[in-house]
């Protein structure tokens, strides 16, 4: 009689064990489940700042080809580009760009104009940037950059009417510093 | 004798588990407060990049051109003017700037420089600043210059 009560007895202890074992394992697993759902369930916290980035690009390109600039008649850096998009480039040279009224061409003067606006913008606020145009032979050879956008980057495009039929398609594109 | 073994044996994984527990807690809490500190600075950027947004809607400040308007420009006139009125009277705008300051600046070598809106409290844990380029437009000789629109705000 003692015998059997002992042996039941250790078998519901056993049991309780085991059941206590079970739910310690469950307990653990839901915490981890708990856990693994937080983080995965983060938003993307970039989001915003892409917006912004965006949106940084497309104020510059639409403020910096309608700046007018006085040692070159007054004319919008807007027509300057169009000038430099119907000019040939041969042998490292702009032909046939017109002239702004202290001698520099059209082409070198975009160059600089834009050049000095990224440097005291983006380039005083810590971005990364790459700014190029495409579809004219003179045009693409004004690129201009500060650092690297190996991976990740935002930007703007938009067209420039040259002719009617004939678009410039200027580009700037934004990122952080490599060491960032 | 052998129960006493099996009750250390329970104490044991008891004690085992609640230290792994604990652990546990303490990472996940300073995640969590990293994570909640990274909100905060983010919330204090989205607020400066807002009060930049509303800025730029500003109907005070429009290059209007008879019944047009164009966009992403501030007149340099208008914001001489603005700049007198809400330095003036600058609650009568807290309802739509907040805490924050605001400042327009050209980029040229006789930069020109407005401080159109200050609203600062008197602590904050977090300043954000948000930069954005601006058309210039002077009706006086119909000419256009790069401006930069500073916006800081303050959480």
């Amino acid at each position: 009689m003692f015998s059997f009560r002992l042996r039941v007895y250790s078998r519901t202890s056993k049991a309780q064990l085991e059941i206590f074992g079970l739910v310690m394992i469950v307990v653990l697993v839901a915490l981890a489940l708990l856990f693994v759902i937080v983080v995965m369930s983060k938003a993307p916290d970039r989001e915003e700042q892409r917006i912004e980035e965006s949106l940084q690009a497309a104020n510059f390109l639409n403020t910096a080809l309608s700046v007018t600039l006085p040692e070159c008649n007054d004319r919008a850096v807007r027509q300057l580009l169009q000038d430099c998009a119907m000019a040939g480039f041969q042998d490292g040279r702009f032909i046939g760009a017109g002239t702004c009224s202290d001698g520099v061409d059209t082409c070198e003067k975009l160059r600089s104009s834009l050049d000095g606006f990224l440097r005291q913008t983006f380039g005083v606020w810590g971005s990364n940037y790459v700014l190029f145009m495409n579809n004219s032979v003179s045009v693409e050879q004004i690129k201009i950059n500060r650092g690297s956008c190996p991976g990740e980057r935002e930007g703007s495009s938009r067209p420039e009417v040259v002719r009617p039929g004939f678009n410039v398609i200027v580009t700037l594109h934004l990122c952080k510093p490599d060491n960032v | 004798m052998r129960a006493q073994m099996k009750m250390f044996e329970t104490i044991a994984v008891l004690v085992v588990f609640f230290f792994l527990l604990a652990i546990f807690s303490i990472f996940y809490l300073k995640m969590q407060k990293s994570s909640v500190e990274q909100d905060k600075f983010e919330y204090g950027e989205n607020l400066a990049f807002q009060a930049a947004l509303r800025f730029f809607n500003f109907p005070e400040l429009d290059c209007s051109f008879l019944l047009s308007q164009r966009n992403n420009c501030f007149d340099v006139l208008k914001l001489d003017a603005i700049s007198e009125i809400m330095q003036a009277d600058s609650l009568t705008y807290f309802e739509d700037f907040g805490y924050s300051a605001i400042f327009v600046r050209e980029i040229d070598d006789d930069a020109m420089s407005w401080q159109i809106y200050r609203q600062a409290p008197a602590s904050f844990t977090i300043e954000r600043t948000t930069f954005s380029p601006v058309l210039l437009y002077d009706a006086r000789d119909d000419s256009y210059s790069f401006g930069v629109v500073e916006v800081h705000s303050y959480v």
